[in-house]
């Protein structure tokens, strides 16, 4: 269906992109805020990836899924932002290596606005990498080679990530669960 | 991989949603703006070219009209002049229209 939109677009239909900015803008937040952690400062950047990536749209080889493309355009416009404002939240830091882990079942039996809130909470303390690659991995289901291909991280980076990601959110939420 | 399925399935139950305000108009509002401004710089850069053009034009005429060579000519220095001027206004309306590749239509 996007395809369909986007020739619409490149004949001139410039309403037709607002089907592509509607169907896709959940996603584009999400990778936003999971590396920008803040909610105005994101819908500027997922704005101006949407804008972008209309200017851009002829160069669009549909080897790709758009959503898959706007990604990468989104995540490089948020890696320059941090860049430029706040370079530390790309560092990866471990919250803790010696607690251990336990899984909690309370967690998960939470209705489902209780657990959006407390997750968004938990990945807003977790660093911009992390939280990125665990919202690619486990809620926009992409690949590990996928992920390679959007974030230019190594392969290895990406399951360092992941295990690192996967342990403090274990941890926060954990903590959450135990306040509940 | 239990901490890795019980991640999975909070994640998927939780369908992270963010509000993103009235994101359709005002993505489309801006480019709207943008093919606005796009359209008013090539209206500019066609004016530009066309007043290149009749600015070589006034100068042939007047280096035409400073030595004299119309007198010695055998065309008409208006018929050459005239030529020329269309001959350069032509070009630069085709550079202005010549269709381009990968451009959106607008």
């Amino acid at each position: 269906m996007d395809d369909l939109y986007i020739r619409r677009v490149l004949n001139g239909d410039v309403e037709a992109y607002g089907y592509l900015v509607n169907q896709h803008q959940q996603l584009a937040m999400r990778t936003a805020m999971s590396m920008i952690k803040n909610e105005k400062d994101a819908q500027d950047i997922v704005q101006n990836s949407f804008v972008q990536a209309y200017t851009s749209l002829s160069k669009y080889r549909q080897e790709s899924k758009f959503s898959t493309w706007l990604c990468k355009i989104i995540i490089n416009k948020s890696l320059n932002f941090i860049r430029s404002r706040k370079p530390l939240m790309l560092e990866d830091h471990e919250i803790a290596d010696d607690i251990l882990v336990t899984q909690n079942e309370a967690i998960v039996n939470l209705d489902k606005e209780d657990l959006s809130r407390i997750l968004k909470n938990a990945l807003l303390r977790i660093s911009a990498k992390e939280a990125l690659t665990l919202q690619l991995y486990y809620l926009e289901e992409y690949s590990i080679e996928e992920i390679e291909s959007l974030t230019d991280f190594t392969r290895s980076n990406i399951k360092v990530l992941l295990h690192r990601g996967r342990k403090n959110l274990q941890h926060i939420l954990n903590h959450t669960s135990h306040v509940l | 991989m239990r901490d890795a399925d019980e991640l999975k399935t909070i994640f998927q139950k939780s369908e992270l949603s963010y509000p993103s305000g009235d994101m359709g108009h005002v993505v489309l509002k801006r480019i709207k703006a943008h093919n606005k401004m796009k359209k008013r710089q090539q209206f500019y850069l066609l004016l530009g070219k066309i007043g290149f053009g009749v600015t070589i034009v006034l100068f042939i005429f007047y280096a035409i009209l400073v030595t004299g060579i119309e007198k010695e000519s055998h065309f008409s220095g208006v018929y050459a002049l005239t030529a020329s001027a269309m001959i350069l206004i032509t070009i630069a309306i085709q550079l202005e229209f010549m269709p381009k590749s990968n451009n959106i239509k607008s």
